[in-house]
């Protein structure tokens, strides 16, 4: 959202100035775009694809967003089979956490983090667990039975990737 | 009174009441205080574990912590909520003043509206823990009811109670069996002591166990024996020491009998034998089989092999013992009756059959052997009980013989003392008749001289008759009446002067007369003067040489007083004699000009009659004068006093008038004899 913010910022300079500062502007789009490259600003990194993961056993290979949804915030607790959902999710702070908040919980990592308190608080859901590393998340994933996580291009063959209406990643 | 029994009772119940009062009263509390707190610690600690379970959550994304943490409070019974207090600083529009704002973020249960500011009470105990996040910081509330706390106060008080209850009913047992078994061997050892107090040694207390109480027991028991001990030898030692005669002598065996069976020596047998080195014999007492004396007999020192032994081991003071069976007390009582020593061998044997085994033992003290026979040899305990008799016996019999020695000795000192008061009688005797003697001369005088006057005055009557007659036979009447006048003169005066040959001689007869004799009213002038004069008499006669001036000062007012005459004339006798003698004495001195006088003076006192013989002679020295009244001392040549005569007078005057004899005497000038007589 601060790369758009800057970058309206920008369009705005060049129709309002009148190319009064041309060289200063045209330095500020090359550094702008230099660390949109390198990518250092939090959360202005580059969409990831995400992929949900999910445990050979119990979490089904195909679900919706809604009901990714339902299993991500909590709303569900068990599979069908009756096995307890357990979520694994990529720490806030990393780019494939950031994604996940973003795309499936529609909120920040401060927000992500006080909603599940708020759950754990009132005992309601078993909280996720966070995760540093994909590999680790995924190593969770294919030992925990019930186990489900959203992770980034999976190759692993002890875990299933679960469709996300019919797609693999999003 | 409190007993034993009930002071260790009331002990034991105090104890146990102070502790059964301490649990049910300050245990609990001491107990709810502590549960309360940790309570209040176990409820810090669970709200602490939530905070820092929601701060890792919050700035690690573990919820894992917290997770526990909740579930565990959750789940618990007391958990009244939990909240997540929700702690923003707001600044105003300045930016200058803050103001904390709290909000509740989440609570379980949701249903419970939390005030943040909410703090402990009786029902709740709420705790506080703060946390801090970049992204949030706040506060977790926990609070849990009280109501287990109050449930487990219940449950200790009640606890308390019944723990209170049963340590005072297991202390009211233990303090009755303690009570029980210390107070029963303490009264039994009252009883016991009472009955030793009333005289009763025989007493002893069973020792059932091993504490003081049981030693109390032993050490009682022990002094009872030893007190029975102590009375057996006190009666020994009583016993012997009435003893005077040898007859008494003969009860010796009975005694001993009775004090070994006091002592619970094992024995059948017993006696004595007294071993006399200077004659070589053994005096032997010997008792039969029932206690009874058998007498008393003499062993020579060789006459038996047992003598011997005795002998031997008496010398060496050791205990002799020796074995016999039947045999040989059978040949040694028959040898014992074959010389005489015993008289019936039936009753010596005391039993229709002799002994199958006598151990014979011989304990030694300092006159002899005690001996006691029984069936077996006695053990060393009972041989010291032996020995301590035979101690007992050995003093008292000391005290005995030391008894004897003295009888024999106030024996002989009583006719010592007889034989004393003869010649004491006799010296006296010769003492008087000494005076007696010495008078004899001055009596010879003393009557001469009125023998003289009757024999002249009667010449001079018979002149004076046959006058008569001529001038009767003249018819001269008147020449008749004048001459029968002298005639009366005449016969008055030789009555006059026979009487008085009459009484000098009737003096002397009383003077040498002995025997107790009375006082009577005695004319004290008249034996003075008349002694004054004897004396002088006497001496003149014995030495022709002797001359001296001797005067009366008689006090005429001087009344009878109540003396014995006899020895009041002996007493003037002694010390005028004494005075003639010494002033003779001194007039052989040669010394210019001495004229030897002698006086006598009586006077009338208040209540007594003062007499004063006084001599001009040399005067007592002090050496001289403080013996001078001892019997037999004498400063005169011997043969010529017997030193008698003063301590007589002495005696005479003190004890036998109660009156006082004084010397009034210088060195070279003479001595004055003052005898106060009571009236």
């Amino acid at each position: 959202m601060r790369l758009e913010t800057e970058i309206y910022s920008i369009l705005k300079l060049l129709l309002d100035s009148k190319m009064k500062n041309l060289k200063i502007l045209i330095h500020k789009i090359i550094f702008l775009f230099t660390l949109a490259i390198i990518g250092l600003q939090p959360g202005m990194a580059q969409e990831t694809q995400l992929t949900i993961v999910g445990n050979t056993q119990s979490v089904p290979g195909e679900l919706n967003m809604n009901q990714l949804r339902s299993v991500l915030r909590g709303e569900k607790l068990r599979w069908d089979d009756g096995s307890s959902i357990k979520i694994a999710l990529m720490k806030t702070n990393t780019a494939v956490g950031t994604d996940t908040c973003k795309k499936i919980y529609n909120m920040t990592g401060n927000e992500l983090n006080k909603y599940f308190l708020a759950l754990v608080f009132q005992g309601k859901v078993k909280a996720p667990t966070f995760f540093n590393t994909v590999s680790e998340l995924e190593s969770y994933v294919a030992q925990t039975p019930g186990a489900i996580g959203v992770s980034q291009n999976s190759s692993n063959s002890e875990i299933k990737i679960v469709l996300v209406d019919g797609k693999n990643q999003f | 009174m409190f007993t034993v029994k009930g002071k260790i009772l009331m002990t034991v119940l105090t104890v146990v009441m102070m502790f059964a009062l301490f649990i049910l009263f300050y245990f609990p509390k001491r107990q709810e205080r502590y549960l309360l707190e940790n309570y209040n610690n176990e409820v810090e600690n669970f709200v602490k574990t939530v905070a820092l379970g929601v701060k890792i959550a919050l700035t690690e994304q573990n919820f894992e912590g917290v997770e526990t943490a909740i579930d565990f409070v959750r789940h618990d019974e007391r958990l009244e909520f939990v909240s997540l207090i929700q702690i923003d600083t707001i600044k105003n529009s300045d930016g200058v003043e803050t103001k904390i704002e709290k909000t509740v973020f989440k609570t379980y249960p949701e249903n419970i509206e939390v005030n943040p500011e909410a703090v402990s009470n009786e029902q709740f105990i709420i705790k506080h823990a703060s946390f801090a996040s970049p992204m949030m910081n706040g506060m977790i509330m926990l609070s849990f009811s009280t109501k287990d706390i109050v449930k487990s106060k219940k449950q200790i008080r009640l606890t308390s109670i019944l723990a209170s209850l049963i340590v005072f009913i297991i202390g009211l047992v233990i303090g009755y069996l303690l009570a029980r078994n210390i107070s029963r061997p303490v009264l039994a050892l009252r009883d016991a002591a009472n009955k030793v107090g009333e005289g009763d040694l025989t007493q002893s207390v069973k020792n059932q166990s091993r504490d003081e109480i049981g030693e109390l027991g032993i050490a009682f028991n022990k002094m009872v024996r030893d007190l029975s001990i102590e009375a057996a030898m006190e009666r020994v030692r009583h016993e012997i020491a009435n003893m005077r005669t040898k007859d008494d002598l003969l009860s010796i065996t009975p005694l001993i009998w009775k004090e070994l069976e006091t002592l619970a020596v094992p024995f059948f047998r017993c006696g004595v034998f007294i071993i006399d080195e200077t004659e070589q014999i053994i005096q032997s007492y010997l008792s039969s089989p029932d206690g009874q004396t058998l007498g008393v007999f003499n062993l020579q020192f060789k006459e038996d092999e047992i003598a011997g032994h005795l002998v031997t081991n008496w010398q060496k003071e050791t205990i002799y013992t020796e074995h016999w069976d039947k045999n040989k007390f059978m040949a040694w009582m028959h040898s014992m009756a074959k010389k005489g020593h015993i008289k019936d061998a039936t009753i010596y044997q005391g039993a229709s059959k002799p002994p199958e085994s006598l151990d014979l033992h011989f304990v030694p003290f300092k006159q002899g052997m005690l001996y006691v026979g029984n069936t077996y040899p006695l053990s060393s305990e009972a041989l010291h009980l032996v020995k301590t008799l035979a101690e007992a016996f050995s003093i008292a019999y000391s005290r005995y013989e030391d008894f004897k020695k003295l009888e024999d000795a106030k024996n002989q000192m009583e006719k010592t003392l007889s034989e004393l008061r003869s010649t004491q009688s006799q010296l006296i005797q010769s003492e008087k008749m000494a005076s007696l003697g010495e008078l004899t001369a001055g009596i010879a005088h003393e009557i001469q001289n009125p023998l003289n006057f009757v024999n002249n005055f009667s010449e001079l009557s018979i002149d004076l008759i046959k006058e008569m007659k001529e001038e009767l036979t003249n018819g001269n009447v008147k020449e008749v009446e004048d001459i029968s006048l002298d005639l009366i003169q005449n016969m008055d005066k030789i009555n006059h002067h026979g009487k008085r040959a009459s009484s000098i001689v009737k003096a002397m007869l009383e003077h040498s007369r002995s025997g107790e004799r009375d006082k009577v009213l005695t004319d004290i002038n008249a034996i003075a003067d008349e002694y004054l004069r004897l004396a002088y008499h006497g001496l003149r006669a014995k030495d022709k040489s002797f001359n001296a001036d001797f005067s009366s000062d008689l006090d005429q007012n001087l009344s009878k007083i109540y003396v014995i005459p006899q020895d009041i004339c002996r007493v003037f006798l002694n010390i005028i004699n004494n005075a003639f003698y010494e002033v003779a004495k001194k007039a052989k001195e040669g010394i210019e000009g001495y004229l030897p006088s002698v006086s006598i003076r009586t006077k009338k006192l208040k209540n007594k009659v003062e007499i004063r013989i006084k001599d001009n002679g040399n005067g007592i020295p002090p050496d001289v004068l403080d013996k001078i009244f001892q019997p037999f001392f004498t400063t005169k040549p011997t043969g010529q006093g017997t030193g008698l005569g003063l301590s007589l007078s002495y005696d005479i005057i003190i004890k036998g008038h109660s009156g006082e004899l004084k010397i009034d005497t210088k060195v070279g000038d003479g001595t004055e004899f003052i005898i106060l007589l009571p009236e």
